[in-house]
C-alpha cells in the first residue's frame, strides 16, 4: 500500500515540476523517433495535423561539433514525412534537428515553433556503442530477420559475458512481456525452444530484449533486436527463387478545417524483391492533393541495384559530395558502377517541374510581375502583368571516381543544372548552373586516420532567356565604356569555350572569378585511438558559390572547426568539446566582417544500468564584427550595421527506465537560452523550456503515456509563454486484433489548443489492417503569420474535425 | 590404405581430445552450438547414446555427431557465432574445449561437405577442421570443405588458413582467400587459385533457402519442404 502511495506521490509530483516544454506547433502532431545508437541508421517521421497544410518538408541536422546543419528535403506522404540519418552521422552524444514547413499558404513554419527566435533545435541522445554489446550475442533470431512462425525460437550465448555476471539471473523480453520463465539456461546459452514457446506471435516487428544481472542482482547491461514474423501463408508464396515483401496501404481522409470540409485520399504501394543477388525495390505514392499547378506530390520509383552497379528511375534523391548534390529530390534516372578501382555515377532528371504561369492583364512597359510576351500570339501586345510559374528544371551529373573509399578514393564531378525557357510561357529569369567539383579521402588503419577533401566552384546564369551574347553585344556591355568593366576579348573568349555547355550573357556569376567569390571547399583530417576522437576541419565557401543540387549550403564564410570526443568508462561516459572559429566578408563585399565563434561541450553519462542517463551541454555564440553600437558623429551609419552579441545555452536532459510494479520510462529536459545583443536593434532573446514525460506499461496490452511542459520565452520585450500537457493510452482487445489508442493535449497560456485523438485499428486478417482515426482540434491562439493587407498577426480560432480510414495490406 | 587413414585420423582425434581434457575432471556437457535450421534427413548422436532426428534449436555439446542424408541440411551456429552449413550425405562430430571465455572448436568432418563462416577467434582460441587426410586451423575466414573418396578439397573464399596433411610427408602450409588446397589419399598437396568449379561448389554450399511443394489431401495439406537447387 505505501508502495502504491509513494508511486503515485512520484507521479503527482512529476505533474507539478513547474517549468516544462514540448514542442507545440501549428502544423506538426507528431515526431517519431527510432532508438538512436551509434553507427545506425535513424528514421524520423514526422506526422502532420493536416495534410494539406505542408508542400514541402526540410529537416535540418547536425552532429556534437558541427556548426552547420546538413539540410535535406523530407519524403513528403500524405500526413507524413521521412527521412533517415545515415549511419554515420549518427554519433554520440546527440544529434540536433529542427525542421522547416513550407505551407500551402506560401508562408514557413519552423518545427519547434520558436526555433526562429530562440535558435534552440531538438536534441535526439545517441547512445554510444558499448563494449558490453559484445558479451551478448543473440543468435536467433537474428536481428531484422524474417522469420516464420514455426521456426521461431530463441538463443542466447553469454559466452562472452563477464565474470561478474550473474547468467541465470538474466531476463528476456519480447515485446515488453517478460518470457524468462519459458528460458532453459544450459550454462553460456540459453534457450527457449519451439515447443516450450507457446506464444502466438502476430506478423509483423517483434522486440526482443535482453538484461544482465551482475552477482548482486543489480542491472549489469540491457540488449534489444528487432526481428519480423511472416506470415505463413505468404512466406509459401515466397519460397522461390525471387523473394519478395510488398505493403500497400490505402488511405481516405476527411478534413474539416475551419468549417471547409476536403476529402483526401491516396494509395502507397511499396515493394522489395530480391532474386540471386539482385536487389529491387520500389515505391509508388498517389494521392489526391497531386495537382498540376503545383510541383509533384506524387511519388514513384523503381530500383535495381545489386554489389557492383545499380539503376534507380522515378523520384530519388542522389548522392554526391555535399558541396555538389545532396538531399535534392531528382525525377528521373541514377545509375552506378562500381568496379572499386574505377566507379561511375551519374544522374539525369528534372529538379523542378514546368507549371504554367496565370496571365492577369497586358501592360504597356515592363515593371513588378510584368513580362514581354510574344506580340504574334497576343495580339500584338508586348508586355503583360502574370503571376510567375515555374520552370521546368533539368539536372545532369557525372562523378567518375578512382578507389573503393576504404583506403583511398579521388573523385571529379559535374553538375550542370538549366531551367528550359520554353517549358513555360509566364516566366521571369530562367536560370543555369554549373559545378565542377573534385574530391579526395586517404583512410588509414581502418579509417581510425581519416583525411577527407572537396572542392567545388560554380557558374551561375541568373536570366537565360536570351541566350548567350553575340560579339557586339558583348562589345556593348563589356569594356572600359559598357555596364561592365570587363575585358570583351577574354568574354568572347569563355563564350566560345563552353559555348553548348553554358550560357554566356552579363548575368553570369561571379565575374571576377580570379578572385575566388565561387569557390567552395573543406579539407578534414580525424584521427580516432585511445578512444579518443580528435577531427579538426577547415571551410572556405565564397559568397557567390551556389549549387542547383545543394540548395541549403551557407556561403561567404570562412575558417575552422576543431572537435574532440573522448569516451570513457566502456562509452558510458562521453566528454566532448567543439570549437568553430568562423569569418565572413571573404570578398570584402560588406562593409565589416563579422567573426562567429562557438564553443559546444557535453558531458554524457549512459551508465546502462539501472541509473538515469544524463546529458548537460553548454554552449556560447559569440558574433562580433568590430563596428561600434554607439552612434559615431564622424561615421553616423556604421552603428547601424554593428553585430555584437552573446548566446549562452544550458541544456539537460536526463532519462529512465526503470520497473517499479511495472515498467516505465521517464525522461526530462530542461533548456536555457539567453542572447544578449549589444547591437544597435538589442534583439535580446532569452528562452526557458522544460519536459517532462513517462510511459508506463501497466498490462501486457495497456500503456499510457503523460507529459507536461512549459516553454517561456522573451523576445525583446515580448513574452510567450505557454504551458502544454497530454495523456494518452493504448489498448489491445480481442486477442490483440483490435488496438485502441487515444490522447488528449490541452495548451494554456498564450497558445491555446486542445486536440482529441483517437483510433482503433483492426486485423482483419493477420497481414490486413483497417484503421479508423478522429482528431478534434480547438484552437484560440495568434499565428505566427501576418494578414496580408493589415499586416498584424492572424488570430486563429476554430474547431476542426479529421476522420479517416486507412487499409494495409502486406505481402511478403 | 583407407583403413590406415581412418585409424589415424582415430588416433589423432583420441590424441586430441585426450590433450584437450588431460588433468581434468570431464566438465559437463555444456552447450556449444545450436542447431539453427534443418532441412529434410538430418540426424544427430550424443556421446554414447543413439541416433536421433534433430529438431532446430537443439544444443550441441562435444561430442555430438549429425549427419545429414540426401538434398538435406543442418545450419550450425556456435557460441561464438560462427556458423556450419552441412550439406548432404556428410557426417561430422564436433569437440570443444572450453577455458573461461574461450573455446577452441575442432570440428571432425568423415564425409561430405560444409560450409563454414568462422568468426575472428580470440587469442588463445582457434577454430579446427579435421577430416581424415587434413587439419585446418582457423583464425576467422569463410571457405568450404568438400570430404569425399579421394580426398579433401578446401575452397578459400576470403581471410588465411593454415593447413597440415595428415598422410604422406605431413605437408605444413597455409593458404588465402581466392585459393584453393586438395589433399589426396596419398599425401599429396595441391594450392591453387579457385577454378570456376569450385566457386560454384562454393556458392552452392552457401544455400539454405527452401522451397515448399503443397500437396492438398483430403486429411490436409502436406507440405514438402526441399532445398533451393
Amino acid at each position: 500500500m505505501v508502495k502504491k502511495v509513494t508511486f503515485f506521490v512520484v507521479l503527482f509530483l512529476l505533474g507539478l515540476i513547474p517549468t516544462t516544454f514540448a514542442q507545440i506547433s501549428n502544423i506538426v502532431s507528431e515526431v517519431k523517433i527510432g532508438n538512436a545508437k551509434e553507427n545506425e541508421p535513424l528514421t524520423l517521421e514526422v506526422r502532420f495535423q493536416q495534410s494539406a497544410l505542408v508542400t514541402k518538408a526540410v529537416i535540418a541536422y547536425r552532429s556534437f561539433g558541427q556548426n552547420e546543419y546538413t539540410q535535406s528535403e523530407m519524403n513528403l506522404q500524405g500526413t507524413s514525412a521521412f527521412f533517415t540519418i545515415s549511419a554515420a552521422e549518427v554519433i554520440p552524444p546527440n544529434i540536433e534537428y529542427y525542421m522547416l514547413f513550407t505551407l500551402t499558404s506560401g508562408g514557413e513554419e519552423t518545427y519547434p515553433l520558436e526555433f526562429i527566435t530562440s535558435n534552440n533545435p531538438i536534441q535526439i541522445t545517441v547512445q554510444g556503442i558499448s563494449g558490453k554489446d559484445k558479451e551478448v550475442l543473440i543468435m536467433s533470431p537474428e536481428k531484422n530477420e524474417k522469420i516464420l512462425p514455426a521456426e521461431f525460437f530463441i538463443s542466447i550465448s553469454l559466452l562472452r559475458a563477464s565474470d561478474i555476471v550473474n547468467k541465470s539471473a538474466t531476463k528476456i523480453y519480447l515485446d515488453n512481456k517478460d518470457i524468462t520463465n519459458l528460458a532453459l539456461f544450459a550454462d553460456d546459452i540459453i534457450i527457449i525452444s519451439p515447443e516450450n514457446f507457446q506464444i502466438q506471435l502476430k506478423d509483423g516487428l517483434h522486440n526482443l530484449a535482453i538484461e544482465l544481472y551482475d552477482t548482486a542482482n543489480v542491472l549489469y547491461h540491457s540488449v534489444s533486436s528487432q526481428f519480423v514474423i511472416i506470415n505463413p501463408s505468404y512466406a509459401l508464396l515466397g519460397q522461390s527463387a525471387i523473394k519478395y515483401a510488398a505493403d500497400v496501404r490505402l488511405e481516405s481522409r476527411n478534413e474539416n478545417v475551419q468549417t471547409v470540409g476536403t476529402w483526401y485520399n491516396n494509395v502507397n504501394v511499396n515493394v522489395q524483391a530480391d532474386y540471386k543477388g539482385f536487389e529491387l525495390t520500389g515505391n509508388v505514392y498517389a494521392t489526391s492533393e497531386e495537382k498540376k499547378y503545383l510541383q509533384p506530390n506524387n511519388r514513384y520509383m523503381i530500383s535495381l541495384s545489386t554489389d557492383y552497379a545499380a539503376v534507380t528511375l522515378g523520384d530519388h534523391y542522389p548522392k554526391y559530395p555535399s558541396l555538389v548534390l545532396n538531399g535534392k529530390r531528382v525525377r528521373g534516372f541514377s545509375g552506378e558502377i562500381n568496379l572499386g578501382f574505377f566507379n561511375i555515377q551519374t544522374s539525369l532528371g528534372e529538379i523542378s517541374r514546368n507549371v504554367e504561369g496565370t496571365f492577369i492583364q497586358y501592360k504597356d512597359s515592363l515593371g513588378g510581375n510584368i513580362i514581354a510576351v510574344d506580340p504574334l500570339k497576343h495580339n500584338g501586345n508586348k508586355y503583360a502583368e502574370v503571376e510567375t510559374g515555374t520552370f521546368k528544371r533539368s539536372l545532369l551529373a557525372v562523378r567518375p571516381s578512382f578507389g573503393r573509399g576504404e583506403n583511398f578514393q579521388f573523385g571529379l564531378t559535374f553538375l550542370h543544372v538549366k531551367d528550359e525557357t520554353g517549358s513555360i510561357e509566364y516566366g521571369t529569369s530562367p536560370k543555369e548552373n554549373l559545378v565542377l567539383g573534385t574530391d579526395l579521402m586517404f583512410g588509414f588503419d581502418n579509417q581510425n586516420i581519416l583525411f577527407t577533401t572537396q572542392a567545388a566552384f560554380s557558374l551561375l546564369n541568373k536570366d537565360i532567356s536570351q541566350g548567350s551574347l553575340s560579339d557586339s553585344q558583348i562589345d556593348s556591355v563589356f569594356g572600359p565604356n559598357g555596364l561592365i568593366n570587363m575585358d570583351p576579348n577574354s568574354v568572347k573568349k569563355l563564350r566560345d569555350r563552353v559555348t553548348g555547355l553554358f550560357t554566356v550573357n552579363q548575368y553570369v556569376t561571379p565575374l571576377n572569378p580570379q578572385e575566388l567569390p565561387s569557390l567552395a571547399a573543406e579539407t578534414a583530417l580525424s584521427v580516432n585511438y585511445f578512444d579518443n576522437y580528435l577531427k579538426g576541419s577547415y571551410i572556405y565557401r565564397g559568397d557567390q558559390y551556389s549549387s542547383f543540387g545543394q540548395s541549403y549550403i551557407r556561403t561567404d564564410i570562412a575558417g575552422i572547426n576543431i572537435l574532440d570526443r573522448l569516451r570513457l568508462f566502456e562509452n558510458k561516459f562521453f566528454v566532448s568539446v567543439g570549437f568553430e572559429n568562423l569569418q565572413d566578408n571573404l570578398q570584402k563585399t560588406k562593409r565589416a566582417t563579422t567573426t562567429f565563434q562557438t564553443l559546444n561541450t557535453s558531458v554524457s553519462f549512459y551508465p546502462r544500468t539501472n541509473l538515469p542517463s544524463i546529458i548537460v551541454g553548454y554552449t556560447r555564440l559569440n558574433n562580433t564584427n568590430g563596428l561600434s553600437p554607439i552612434k559615431d558623429p564622424t561615421d553616423s551609419t556604421a552603428y547601424l550595421s554593428a553585430i555584437n552579441d552573446v548566446t549562452n545555452r544550458i541544456s539537460t536532459q536526463l532519462s529512465y527506465n526503470f520497473e517499479w510494479h511495472y515498467r516505465h520510462s521517464v525522461s526530462f529536459s530542461f533548456v536555457n537560452s539567453a542572447r544578449d545583443d549589444q547591437s544597435h536593434a538589442n534583439y535580446d532573446i532569452d528562452n526557458s523550456s522544460v519536459t517532462v514525460s513517462s510511459g508506463t506499461r501497466w498490462l501486457d496490452n495497456l500503456s499510457s503515456s503523460f507529459n507536461i511542459s512549459m516553454n517561456s520565452s522573451k523576445v525583446d520585450t515580448t513574452n510567450f509563454d505557454y504551458v502544454s500537457l497530454s495523456l494518452g493510452a493504448n489498448y489491445s482487445m480481442m486477442q490483440d486484433r483490435l488496438l485502441l489508442a487515444g490522447s488528449l493535449s490541452p495548451s494554456f497560456g498564450d497558445y491555446k489548443r486542445t486536440s482529441i485523438d483517437a483510433s482503433a485499428l483492426y486485423y482483419l486478417m493477420p497481414n490486413l489492417t483497417v484503421q479508423f482515426q478522429i482528431r478534434y482540434l480547438n484552437y484560440d491562439y495568434t499565428s505566427s503569420q501576418y494578414d496580408a493587407i493589415t499586416l498584424l498577426p492572424i488570430k486563429l480560432k476554430a474547431n476542426d474535425v479529421i476522420v479517416g480510414l486507412t487499409t494495409q495490406l502486406s505481402l511478403q | 590404405m583407407k583403413k590406415i587413414n581412418f585409424l589415424l585420423v582415430a588416433v589423432i582425434l583420441v590424441a586430441f581430445a585426450a590433450a584437450n581434457f588431460a588433468g581434468k575432471n570431464p566438465p559437463p556437457a555444456s552447450p556449444i552450438a545450436i542447431v539453427m535450421k534443418v532441412v529434410k534427413d538430418v540426424s544427430f548422436k550424443k556421446v554414447n547414446g543413439d541416433w536421433n532426428t534433430i529438431k532446430i534449436g537443439q544444443a550441441l555439446s562435444t561430442g555430438d555427431e549429425i549427419k545429414t542424408g540426401a538434398k538435406s541440411l543442418a545450419l550450425v551456429k556456435f557460441t561464438d557465432n560462427s556458423i556450419l552449413r552441412v550439406r548432404e550425405n556428410c557426417s561430422i562430430k564436433i569437440y570443444a574445449d572450453k577455458n573461461d571465455k574461450q573455446i577452441s572448436k575442432n570440428t571432425y568432418i568423415g564425409k561430405g561437405g560444409v560450409n563454414f563462416e568462422v568468426t575472428k577467434q580470440q587469442q588463445n582460441e582457434e577454430f579446427q577442421f579435421t577430416t581424415p587426410t587434413m587439419v585446418a586451423s582457423i583464425r576467422g575466414t569463410k571457405g568450404f570443405l568438400q570430404v569425399g573418396d579421394n580426398g579433401t578439397v578446401l575452397v578459400l573464399e576470403e581471410g588465411a588458413i593454415d593447413y597440415k596433411s595428415l598422410l604422406g610427408e605431413q605437408t605444413k602450409g597455409n593458404i588465402t582467400g581466392g585459393n584453393s588446397v586438395i589433399f589426396t589419399n596419398d599425401g599429396q598437396v595441391t594450392v591453387a587459385t579457385i577454378s570456376p568449379d569450385q566457386q560454384r561448389q562454393l556458392e552452392d554450399s552457401k544455400k539454405t533457402n527452401t522451397k515448399k511443394l503443397i500437396i492438398k489431401t483430403n486429411q490436409g495439406d502436406l507440405i514438402i519442404e526441399y532445398l533451393e537447387e
